[in-house]
């Protein structure tokens, strides 16, 4: 049987509360565990792996603005935890699942090529120990 | 820091936690989050909700009863354990 397809057309992004869905163009929850190498002498010689650490943060790519400067610069310079949602497809089915958590920017550089869209890399990097959840939609 | 119940106007162009800008909404937010949100002039506060209960609430003069009184309405203790036989 098939598999449901569908065009990235529609997420909702917020970012503290706030509707930043079309000031993003791309965006993304990248999660990682550190792989802790606890290798012993065997006969095989393969190596043994633990999970270590998890790294989660919201990537994505942002317009630059003075809209999006006027709300994610004082979050950045603050050092400021706020909430970030991201819901694909959110915007027009609300029945999607949904990734949330508090973060951090620890980094805010935009840069811009003449002639190109205005764009610059978001990284929101999960601030809490609750790190970024994921939940259905109620 | 405590939050607190307020009613709050969606300003600008731009929806706030779901709700369309010119909506009222009902929250207990984080105070640092709304305070952003109010100098970012996403919302504005309508009002603060803070529930109370006028006048003087009391138990009857009659509760708690007597340990006298609770015995002679009361089950006697372990009637409603379910015997091992089943």
């Amino acid at each position: 049987m098939a598999y449901t397809k569908k065009l990235a057309l529609h997420d909702k992004i917020t970012i503290d509360g706030v509707d930043m869905s079309n000031a993003f163009r791309s965006f993304g929850q990248p999660n990682e565990k550190a792989q802790v190498d606890v290798s012993g002498f065997s006969v095989s010689g393969a190596n043994e792996t633990l999970a270590g650490a998890k790294t989660q943060s919201f990537e994505g790519e942002a317009f630059y603005t003075k809209e999006s400067y006027a709300l994610l610069k004082p979050l950045f310079d603050n050092g400021t935890v706020f909430e970030v949602e991201w819901q694909p497809d959110g915007l027009v089915d609300a029945t999607r699942e949904v990734y949330f958590g508090d973060c951090m920017m620890f980094t805010f550089g935009p840069s811009v090529t003449r002639g190109d869209v205005e764009v610059f890399p978001c990284t929101f990097m999960a601030a809490t120990e609750n790190g970024i959840q994921s939940s259905a939609a109620t | 820091m405590k939050r607190s119940y307020a009613r709050y106007l969606v300003l600008g162009t731009r929806m706030y936690r779901g709700h369309r800008p010119g909506t009222v909404f009902e929250a207990a937010l984080d105070p640092a989050a709304e305070q952003r949100a109010i100098d970012r002039g996403n919302i504005r506060v309508l009002e603060r909700i803070d529930p109370t209960l006028d006048g003087d609430f009391q138990l009857p003069h009659d509760w708690p009863p007597s340990e006298a009184d609770a015995a002679a309405i009361e089950a006697p203790r372990g009637a409603s354990l379910i015997s091992k036989g089943g």
